[in-house]
């Protein structure tokens, strides 16, 4: 430790510094907590796109992502996945479709590409043809409607 | 044949009906558990530091599935941040705290609850400087709007219910 009169010296000289310190500081902090603020936004958005897009991610998106952020994506899609296993039975529950209440018993779709014979409840069978409109259960056109073979019409 | 056509009406009424039941459950039971991944999501930091100050005998607020995936959230998060930013940062400001970053959730926020068990006596803090806390007691079935926190010990035990 120095001598009284060195200590008193450097003191003087310190205070002048002591603010400029503490001001850097506070700068550094807040650049810290603005570029924390701006990544985690971007990861918040990222996730909204497990959410709203699915689990394959189009090139177009990917190609504005970062490694790192990509890394981020496959690691929650798969925590996701995960938890959605364990509910509800045997195959899980997919978590990301039902996004609204169902509204109606029977839908109006139309029919994206040929897919043949579709049985319905009272026994007749539809023929599945491109561009061709049918008003049929929803719950019997779900599977297909998320497979891209039909399409919900909405007037 | 009309009554096997009334028959076969009334079935595929029936099966229509149940398969709109069932799509209605589906849709409830995501809705609620895709609510709760949403707080969990928000509130992570908050969350897992609640549950790991949690008493032996006191019931977790997750589910055992939930606190894996609240972990690992909280995990990738931390990582990321650390690889991308913090790590190039000067030696003092490598660390930082998500339990202080992060925001809390409002537990000072107003909610509407019915009251399913009469209880005596809530004491209910003062708003201005003016008043002084007062006692009130919550009539079975009678509805209120309150802070969270006044009641928040009432609605774990299940003598009040939100709305």
């Amino acid at each position: 430790s120095l001598p009284s009169s060195r200590r008193s010296e450097a003191k003087a000289g310190r205070t002048d510094l002591i603010f400029l310190i503490r001001f850097r500081h506070c700068c550094l902090l807040r650049n810290q907590r603005c570029l924390l603020a701006y990544l985690y936004d971007r990861l918040l958005r990222i996730r909204a796109l497990r959410w709203e897009y699915g689990s394959v991610l189009p090139n177009a998106i990917q190609f504005h992502m970062s490694a790192e952020e990509v890394e981020w994506f496959n690691r929650y899609k798969k925590s996701l996945a995960t938890y959605m296993r364990s509910v509800g039975g045997e195959e899980g529950l997919d978590l990301t479709q039902d996004i609204k209440p169902p509204k109606s018993l029977y839908i109006e779709v139309r029919c994206l590409r040929d897919h043949g014979e579709f049985e319905v409840d009272d026994g007749t069978t539809i023929l599945l043809k491109k561009n061709s409109q049918h008003f049929l259960p929803r719950w019997k056109c779900e599977h297909l409607i998320r497979q891209g073979v039909l399409e919900h019409v909405l007037s | 044949q009309e009554a096997n056509l009334k028959r076969a009406k009334r079935g595929d009424l029936k099966v229509s009906v149940h398969h709109m039941e069932i799509e209605r459950i589906r849709f409830v039971l995501s809705s609620y558990l895709r609510c709760r991944l949403v707080k969990i999501e928000k509130f992570f930091p908050h969350i897992l530091e609640k549950e790991k100050s949690r008493a032996e005998g006191e019931p977790s607020i997750l589910s055992p599935e939930e606190f894996a995936f609240a972990k690992e959230y909280m995990a990738n998060t931390e990582a990321y941040l650390k690889n991308v930013a913090l790590k190039h940062m000067p030696p003092n400001l490598q660390k930082v705290s998500l339990l202080k970053s992060v925001p809390k959730p409002n537990l000072d926020s107003f909610v509407f609850l019915r009251v399913l068990e009469r209880q005596e006596n809530i004491l209910v803090e003062p708003e201005t400087d003016e008043q002084r806390e007062y006692a009130i007691n919550l009539e079975e079935g009678s509805q209120h709007l309150i802070r969270y926190r006044t009641v928040a010990p009432l609605v774990a035990s299940g003598a009040v219910q939100l709305i």
